[in-house]
């Protein structure tokens, strides 16, 4: 116990002098153009650049501070410092909590940031069915707004709050009961408290409210193209995106492994808590291999989880139905590349917990032409019911996209267009109409925008 | 309580099956589906429950959704593949729940009674097998709870009815099968035809709804029917069969809102002289339908044409929701209608003999919440088992009647399909007949097969609905948040 606390109350690394500027002069903040790829704010930043990377890049860099420097242009130079994202510009920003917040917190503690994003997927829809029905429609499949505060009191700790606000149908599927007819209304898709303590090699971090699912939270870091197809768990519905609960994720050497419980009410976002059940989730994720490069970091992950769930009301003297799932994934990301396969087993879905289904998922993505052409291809397989011959579908998705900014700043800023198609087809017991699985099999021609931005507030 | 899952194997979970999955799979949609009710108006939506527990028939009205899940669903209990669907006829015109006490008689504009389908609150867009099916079965619970000694005659005379409705019509063309008065449509809907022109004559609504002092007609609050004591374990209630109360303040409001705005939904907006829509009064009606039990029903007494008593309109303003979900039917656009009251009244229009069966027919939206207005006139009367039941104890009827009345039913509902638009624009009929003209006797033993199959799903449903009813009450489980 009291080696533990010598640990923890050790005094932080970090230079014992203070703030030192660069020997150049800084310069005032300019309106020259910013050239594509090149972060906005870097010319406010140069100075600052050349120091930043000479030490790692977890760390502020310090600023020697020359005695020409006036109060000011050294408060600007910090401010400079401050507002750049974790990573060096050069660098790729990645989700690694709770090993490492977005922001370049202070390493010695007692130090704020907020940050805010944005996520929109927009779209054109040509859609072909059987019996001679077409239809062609705008959509807007998701438009989200978040915001996260992060506090570091102390070296080893830090601390925050997310909120996430999502666009919705007010009416729900095959509903005519909206606001205002069908209006797209803004809702709560995630909003929790965490926290991360930092413990060497091993960082632990807590969740509490309502927080994102992590298997797919996980699972994206590696799949590229969620703005035209998600993943193959969420489409079925085995997953929703955010429930309420807490989780805890033990996270080692930097997210060469990471192990997650959550325990959740498990109705996910849309629905309160119907029975004294919760969902007890378990993650666990390796990454064997995983190497930097200058473009950026190459990783493979493999993923493994188990939930035991239930949901709905409890029935008298038996308890409320099962829900739970078994899964596992291989997830590959590079600056050139992406893909992956996913497998998910469900038992118990849509409120039946004597249904058995699966899904599996497999995914490719690559640049032909960094950034400006780039190719996808995504099947997904699933078997509605394993106790019923022919109650399979599957979907296949081809695209074409383009890209404005490069992979380098992929979690920062994307605006990205696909051009693509997609088949879905379903098996003879499949479908709203089993004996007439034409009556859904649907061919799409789409047009799809991913516009995402996310930078430092505070 | 969650079990903490240590093990992580497949092997551990495939051993862990719940005892009863369709007892926790009923009950959770039940609540799912009348979630609405349940924190809106608990009472009402308890008394639903306990309405729907009085016998198979009741459950079978109240369980639309369970139905439409069962059929549409992966793991669904109904869902036998049909040789006889194809993509184009996936999106016809439905009723939605077409049972034989959803069928009724109506006075059109032109005077004459007819017969047709009279509750259109899940009608929507979809497989016409999905009609068919849920006739048949209806034809089929209604003769185990009449106790035939064949309720499957009844299944196969419907299933006949509707495909000899579709090879005529596809054959001669026309309308199809009108059942006005007058003519022979079996023993029941004889009957249903001679109590409609009796009571509508002697204006019976007035009379029950309505009392006249100094002069004046004025709305009646009470019971019209005594209401029926309901237990299951511990749990006990009176359950309303026909009462109407006074309207609280906001109520009489939101009627006076709703009858402002329906004149402009009707066919014909002549047939309100000036003056006719005067409120005369309102009452709130309850015991009225199953699946619809717990949605607020209101009547209002309108002056009608003249200041004369006799000439009084009383009107049923409902409350109406969305149809059953019929799970992973696509519907291009998506949301064909503005809002359930324009999708009732809509479909009625489309779906019934004439557009004008009902003159008096509209709907109106009022902060949010849709409605459906109907003319409350007996002229409008519905097949009733009850009815049946006691004729048939009687002997007036027998059960060549109700096979009779399956034929009629399976006809009616033929021409519903064939005759209204399916959402794709076309008519229903070529549709259907290219399905069916292979092989129709084969979509009638189709048929049959599958209430074969479904029949007992049903009755077992049933008693797991009343074991639940026993042990969790007429709440069902559901926690209600205050």
């Amino acid at each position: 116990m009291t080696l533990f606390l010598a640990f923890v109350l050790q005094s932080p690394p970090g230079p014992a002098e203070p703030l030192q500027a660069p020997e150049v002069a800084a310069e005032e903040p300019t309106e020259a153009v910013v050239e594509p790829g090149e972060p906005v704010g870097a010319v406010v930043a140069e100075p600052v650049r050349e120091a930043a990377l000479a030490v790692p890049a977890q760390r502020a860099a310090p600023v020697a501070v020359a005695e020409s420097l006036t109060a000011g242009e050294r408060a600007a130079l910090r401010r400079a410092a401050r507002r750049e994202l974790l990573l060096d510009p050069g660098e790729v920003l990645q989700n690694q909590w709770p090993s490492t917040p977005y922001c370049n917190l202070d390493p010695r503690g007692k130090d704020v940031c907020m940050t805010m994003d944005s996520e929109l997927f927009a779209g054109f829809r040509h859609s072909v069915l059987g019996g001679g029905r077409k239809f062609s429609e705008f959509t807007l499949d998701r438009a989200e707004l978040g915001t996260q505060l992060w506090w570091k009191p102390h070296w080893r700790f830090d601390t925050g709050v997310a909120l996430r606000v999502e666009a919705v149908r007010s009416a729900g599927p095959q509903s005519l009961i909206g606001i205002d007819g069908n209006s797209l209304v803004m809702r709560l898709g995630q909003a929790y408290g965490h926290g991360a303590v930092h413990l060497g090699p091993i960082d632990l971090g807590v969740r509490f409210g309502q927080i994102p699912e992590r298997w797919i939270e996980e699972l994206e870091k590696g799949y590229d193209t969620r703005g035209v197809v998600a993943l193959a768990s969420e489409r079925v519905g085995m997953f929703d995106r955010a429930d309420l609960g807490a989780s805890l994720t033990l996270s080692g050497w930097k997210g060469r492994f990471d192990l997650d419980a959550a325990f959740t009410n498990g109705e996910g976002r849309a629905q309160q808590e119907l029975n004294h059940g919760k969902n007890t989730t378990l993650i666990a994720t390796v990454r064997p291999w995983r190497t930097r490069h200058a473009r950026g970091p190459i990783g493979l992950a493999l993923h493994g989880m188990y939930r035991d769930g239930s949901i709905g009301v409890a029935v008298d003297g038996v308890g409320p139905g099962r829900n739970h799932r078994a899964g596992g994934a291989i997830s590959f990301q590079s600056p050139w590349a992406f893909g992956g396969v996913e497998y998910v087993r469900a038992f118990g879905l849509s409120a039946r917990p004597d249904l058995v289904s699966d899904t599996v998922g497999a995914w490719a993505s690559a640049y032909a032409l960094q950034p400006w052409v780039g190719l996808t291809a995504k099947y997904d397989f699933v078997r509605q019911d394993l106790a019923t011959t022919g109650s399979q579908a599957h979907v296949a998705t081809a695209a074409v996209f383009s890209d404005v900014f490069g992979y380098q700043f992929r979690n920062r800023r994307r605006v990205r267009l696909y051009a693509g198609y997609q088949y879905e087809g379903y098996g003879p017991a499949a479908g709203p109409v089993p004996g007439a699985p034409e009556a859904a099999n649907t061919h799409r021609f789409m047009l799809q925008l991913t516009a995402q931005g996310l930078f430092r507030v505070l | 309580m969650s079990r903490p899952a240590l093990g992580l194997l497949l092997s551990l979970v495939a051993c862990d099956a719940p005892a009863d999955g369709r007892a926790a799979w009923l009950q959770t949609t039940l609540v799912l589906d009348n979630q609405v009710f349940l924190d809106t108006d608990p009472v009402q939506a308890h008394a639903k429950f306990a309405r729907m527990s009085l016998d198979r028939y009741a459950y079978f009205r109240g369980t639309l959704p369970q139905f439409a899940r069962d059929l549409g669903e992966g793991g669904g209990a109904g869902r036998a593949a049909s040789r006889f669907v194809t993509a184009a006829t996936a999106d016809i015109a439905l009723i939605g729940d077409p049972h034989p006490e959803n069928i009724g008689s109506f006075r059109g504009a032109d005077g004459a009674l007819v017969i047709d389908f009279n509750d259109f609150d899940a009608a929507t867009y979809g497989p016409y097998t999905f009609d068919l099916r849920r006739l048949a079965l209806g034809m089929h619970t209604a003769g185990v709870v009449l106790e035939l000694g064949d309720p499957e005659a009844l299944v196969e005379a419907a299933a006949a009815g509707y495909v000899a409705e579709i090879l005529a019509l596809a054959e001669a063309g026309g309308t199809g099968t009108v059942m006005a008065a007058g003519g022979d449509h079996g023993e029941i809907l004889n009957y249903t035809l001679r109590k409609a022109a009796e009571d509508g004559g002697l204006r019976e609504e007035l009379t029950d709804y309505t009392r006249i002092a100094a002069d004046r007609r004025e709305v009646f609050f009470g019971e019209v029917e005594p209401g029926v004591a309901w237990q299951a374990g511990e749990h006990a209630m009176m359950l309303a069969a026909d009462e109407v109360e006074a309207p609280t303040p906001a109520e009489l409001a939101r009627v006076a809102q709703v009858l402002a705005a329906w004149p402009a939904s009707l066919h014909d907006p002549s047939v309100m002289s000036p003056g006719a829509g005067v409120l005369k009064g309102a009452s709130r009606r309850f015991g009225a339908g199953i699946a619809s039990y717990a949605a607020p029903r209101f009547y209002a007494l309108l002056e009608g044409p003249t200041p004369a008593l006799e000439d009084d309109l009383l009107l049923e303003i409902k409350q109406v929701y969305d149809p059953a979900p019929l799970p992973g039917v696509t519907r291009l656009p998506g949301r064909p209608f503005a809002d359930n009251g324009a999708r009732v009244v809509a479909q009625q229009r489309a779906l019934q003999t004439t557009e004008q069966d009902d003159r008096l027919l509209g709907h109106a939206s009022v902060g949010g919440a849709s409605y459906r207005i109907r003319d409350r006139s007996k002229f409008q009367r519905g097949v009733d088992l009850a009815k049946i039941a006691e004729k048939l104890a009687e002997g007036d009827f027998d059960e060549e009647d109700l096979e009779v009345l399956a034929d009629r039913a399976g006809h009616l509902l033929a021409r519903c399909h064939a005759v209204a638009r399916r959402q794709s624009g076309a008519r229903g009929l070529s549709a259907i007949a290219a399905a069916v003209a292979s092989d129709p006797a084969g979509l009638v033993e189709e048929t049959v097969d599958f209430v074969g199959e479904y029949a007992p799903v049903l009755a077992a449903d049933h008693d797991r609905f009343l074991a639940a009813l026993a042990a969790d009450g007429p709440s069902l489980g559901y926690l209600r948040r205050p």
